[in-house]
């Protein structure tokens, strides 16, 4: 079961999307809600479940919306909805982010999508550096338990499914070079600039 | 299946008969060898890749190992994957 009904967001649609939830539920299904979302990088898609933002992905850089839609129905579930209300606090926050006004996020995350022991502990160092601070792979890796682990640190981080949010952005090189981005370097480097990080690249 | 990654993986298994079991322990051998499958065969296996690096620093640390040699090995068993350490 894999839904991608219009304008879930309002009335109608919503009803649909609860009972689609509901159904979900009953079939022993993880009830996936998605919404895309406009920013200063692109477009993105976001999708969540009960539990919270499971993936937040550059449209583009990953195949386009279906591609996204396509990979979390094969690892996470295939009941998905396009329900915008149920990310209104994801769009909200990533609008203030862009916009200069926020600098953490409140979102509750669900890790369903980080899939072996090393890349959560990698992902969840990473989530710990603030804002406007840089760290290096590692520094992460040896957060992570594995300090030489700087190799399976930058792949860990290439897979990360919740990027801006989960800010891989601001892991460097160790001599100071951008390194590598999900989703280029372009765009590393535009959320570095919003973030007022000192790179000395 | 593209070429480099199978070469790197040529090259891994030549460096375990090359290195054998008087310079690498059997477990050793097969944190290295479970890695390059992993990575091979599946893909993101950054765990087992995670492991070698760190084996590959006690082999250093203890002079088992050149540091030269630990990096080709560690390049080489990561590039069996279609994208370690790309990030």
């Amino acid at each position: 079961m894999s839904l991608h009904p219009p304008d879930l967001e309002h009335g109608h649609g919503a009803a649909l999307a609860a009972r689609t939830a509901a159904r979900a539920a009953r079939e022993g299904l993880a009830a996936v809600s998605y919404a895309q979302v406009d920013s200063p990088v692109g477009r993105l898609v976001a999708v969540a479940t009960p539990r919270g933002l499971a993936r937040l992905a550059y449209e583009l850089e990953n195949g386009g919306l279906d591609a996204v839609l396509d990979d979390v129905a094969a690892r996470l579930s295939p009941a998905i909805v396009e329900a915008p209300a149920q990310l209104d606090d994801v769009r909200r926050e990533l609008e203030e982010y862009f916009d200069g006004r926020r600098r953490g996020f409140d979102l509750a995350l669900d890790w369903a999508l980080v899939r072996t022991p090393f890349t959560e502990g990698v992902l969840r160092a990473t989530a710990a550096i603030p804002f406007g601070a840089t760290s290096t792979y590692r520094e992460i890796a040896a957060a992570a338990g594995s300090p030489a682990a700087y190799r399976a640190t930058g792949g860990a981080l290439g897979s990360n499914p919740i990027p801006i949010v989960v800010p891989c952005h601001r892991v460097l090189a160790s001599g100071g070079g951008l390194g590598g981005y999900t989703g280029g370097l372009e765009r590393k480097l535009a959320l570095l600039v919003i973030e007022g990080s000192r790179l000395d690249v | 299946m593209d070429n480099d990654r199978s070469q790197a993986y040529g090259r891994v298994v030549k460096t375990l008969a090359d290195l054998g079991p008087a310079k690498l322990q059997g477990p050793e051998q097969q944190t290295i060898r479970t890695a390059a499958d992993a990575l091979f065969f599946e893909g993101d296996a950054y765990d087992e890749l995670a492991a070698v690096e760190d084996l590959a620093q006690v082999l250093v640390d203890a002079g088992r190992l050149s540091p030269e040699r630990a990096r080709e090995l560690v390049d080489d068993v990561a590039a069996c994957g279609p994208s370690a350490g790309v990030h």
